[in-house]
């Protein structure tokens, strides 16, 4: 699409044409009517001039209307480019908005279609079981447990579908929580002890006196463990499975070790890919889906953290994973994170206004004026004004404050300048004594971030 | 002796979970679709209402918005039968003022220990 400018070269030139005829030549005229004429006896002469002068005056004004016509017709044209480019725009947002909800509702479809024909199953056989339409025998009952059995093997595989499709629609959520990590594995080793047992197994467990706490969802991470437990020892004939827990440099590692079979060089790089089953499992172990891997790898990276395995063939097996110790910056990252899963699931638009307090810590300047200041972020906090149930007020660190809010791009600037008004208020009277001064970044979800520590680190990027 | 609604499209499973807790001494109301269920609701005025999310025409959140808009059945207890980690039902459950979930399929000793907890409660 040519600018108006180039465009309008033909145009420029008709405009000059037709300003120089409505003005020079006229001009000319009257100046020859005026002067020229004088010693000249012609009488047409004057007549000649005067005609000349109003057919020139005409033509002009004539080009004018057209440079004016074209340029109408030019803006028109423009004008209606630009709503098609926006209608087109416009349809591709409803598109991808369409395609969203249909992942969705695939998901929570299929979801409900395979799980009820399992709930009725399992329910009417857990009922036999349990004799409450009437007593079974002991062959009956025989039966009937493998039939159990079999519809929780179903579930698993179900599940793991349904978590492998959500993975890959970027629609599996973490909800965090504070967590101590000793709870979680006590968790995996209620349920995988007898296992072990059963097959002459030893398990233990090794964890720091010191409680290791996290930021995480505490059904993923325990299903992470089940996976990681469960293999080891699906794949051990004899010895045993350690699960043991350190900390180092802000980092929780959790090792699971085994006297197993080990891994050759050839199977490593399959991995952590879907439907990998790799090696004989030795007797007592539930069948796989060749799913659980990569579903653990993508719930330990959704939470931060890294999975890696060791191992050599005949010699066994280490799979560990790290995750983020508890901070409040983890906690922080996490409130934010389910914000965007709300915001996401809702097809809301949020933002994250982060004001920096920034002042020089003047060892002269007394405990009481430090304390002032304390005291005025803890009033900023605790000031709900112009808030909704549904934001939150976060503080980092001791000098930066964080709102969430539930506004859009469009008012999120007016909120930014309120409540700048509302901080700049409440420090005032500490302001002056210690020379603050207050810079604002803003990051509004989904245009300048889509995840957490992306918006977090927007805002910081344009503090002003 | 404590009064239970299930509001299910699906009457196997009502039927199913109606014998289980039937067995454990509770009075087990049914009802087919969500209509039905609100109905009931005011009617026989139960101890717990179970509410499953997936039902044509009027949903479990629709069935829950107009039991907590009506005051007789504003504080009536609900627990949610949903599938696993359907996060968007449980925000949206959340909003709309539900008292707890249960996954499906459930365990029946997690169903029993729902029950016996949101009856109790009353």
């Amino acid at each position: 699409m040519e600018k108006l400018s180039s465009i309008s070269q033909d145009a420029r030139r008709q405009l000059g044409i037709a300003v120089a005829l409505i003005t020079v030549i006229p001009a000319l005229s009257i100046f020859y009517l005026a002067f020229a004429s004088q010693g000249n006896r012609n009488p047409a002469a004057p007549a000649l001039v005067m005609g000349i002068m109003s057919a020139s005056i005409v033509l002009g004004y004539f080009l004018v209307t057209k440079y004016r016509d074209n340029l109408e017709e030019m803006i028109e044209e423009r004008t209606a480019e630009l709503q098609a480019i926006n209608d087109q725009l416009q349809l591709e947002v409803e598109e991808r908005r369409r395609v969203e909800r249909l992942k969705d509702d695939f998901v929570s479809t299929v979801s409900h279609e395979l799980r009820t024909p399992l709930a009725i199953t399992r329910e009417g056989v857990s009922l036999l079981i349990d004799g409450i339409p009437g007593p079974i025998n002991e062959k009956q009952a025989k039966v009937l447990t493998t039939a159990k059995g079999n519809v929780d093997r179903l579930t698993r595989i179900i599940n793991d579908l349904l978590d492998i499709s959500k993975i890959e629609a970027g629609r599996m959520d973490i909800k965090h929580e504070r967590i101590g990590v000793d709870k979680l594995i006590e968790h995996a080793r209620v349920s995988l002890a007898p296992l072990a047992k059963q097959k002459g197994l030893r398990f233990e467990v090794h964890v720091p006196e010191e409680s290791v706490e996290v930021f995480a969802d505490e059904d993923r991470l325990v299903q992470v463990l089940n996976n990681l437990i469960s293999n080891a020892i699906k794949f051990t004939k004899e010895g045993g499975v350690t699960v043991s827990v350190s900390v180092d440099d802000g980092s929780m590692r959790c090792v699971i070790e085994d006297t197993g079979t080990g891994i050759s060089e050839d199977d490593m790089p399959r991995l952590f890919h879907k439907f990998v089953q790799i090696g004989r499992t030795h007797g007592a172990g539930r069948k796989g889906t060749g799913l659980g891997l990569v579903i653990a790898k993508n719930i330990v990276e959704l939470h931060g953290g890294k999975i890696w395995v060791e191992s050599e063939l005949g010699k066994g097996t280490r799979f560990a994973f790290e995750l983020p110790v508890y901070s409040e910056e983890q906690v922080l990252l996490g409130k934010i994170g389910d914000k965007v899963v709300n915001a996401r699931q809702m097809e809301r638009e949020f933002s994250l206004f982060l004001w920096e307090l920034r002042y020089e810590t003047d060892p002269t300047l007394g405990e009481a004026k430090q304390e002032a200041l304390g005291r005025a972020i803890q009033h900023l906090l605790q000031t709900r004004a112009y808030l909704r149930s549904t934001d939150s007020l976060e503080l980092r660190g001791d000098r930066q404050v964080i709102l969430l809010a539930e506004v859009g791009r469009d008012n999120a600037p007016v909120v930014m300048n309120r409540w700048r008004q509302i901080i700049e208020e409440s420090l005032r009277d500490v302001a002056a004594a210690i020379h603050i001064s207050l810079v604002c970044g803003m990051a509004v979800y989904p245009y300048d971030g889509a995840e957490s520590h992306e918006l977090l680190e927007s805002a910081e990027k344009n503090l002003a | 002796m404590k009064k239970v609604l299930i509001v299910d499209d699906e009457p196997e499973f009502a039927d199913m979970i109606s014998m289980r807790l039937e067995a454990n001494g509770y009075d087990v109301i049914t009802a087919g679709d969500g209509a039905e269920g609100l109905v009931k609701a005011r009617e026989e005025n139960p101890d717990l209402i179970l509410l499953d999310v997936m039902m044509p025409n009027l949903d479990g959140f629709e069935v829950l918005k107009r039991l907590r808009n009506s005051p007789a059945t504003a504080d009536t207890r609900v627990v949610m039968l949903t599938a696993r980690g359907e996060t968007k039902s449980i925000f949206r459950g959340q909003e709309l003022g539900v008292d707890d979930y249960l996954i499906k399929p459930c365990d029946s000793d997690e169903l029993l220990a729902v029950c016996q907890k949101y009856c109790r409660l009353r």
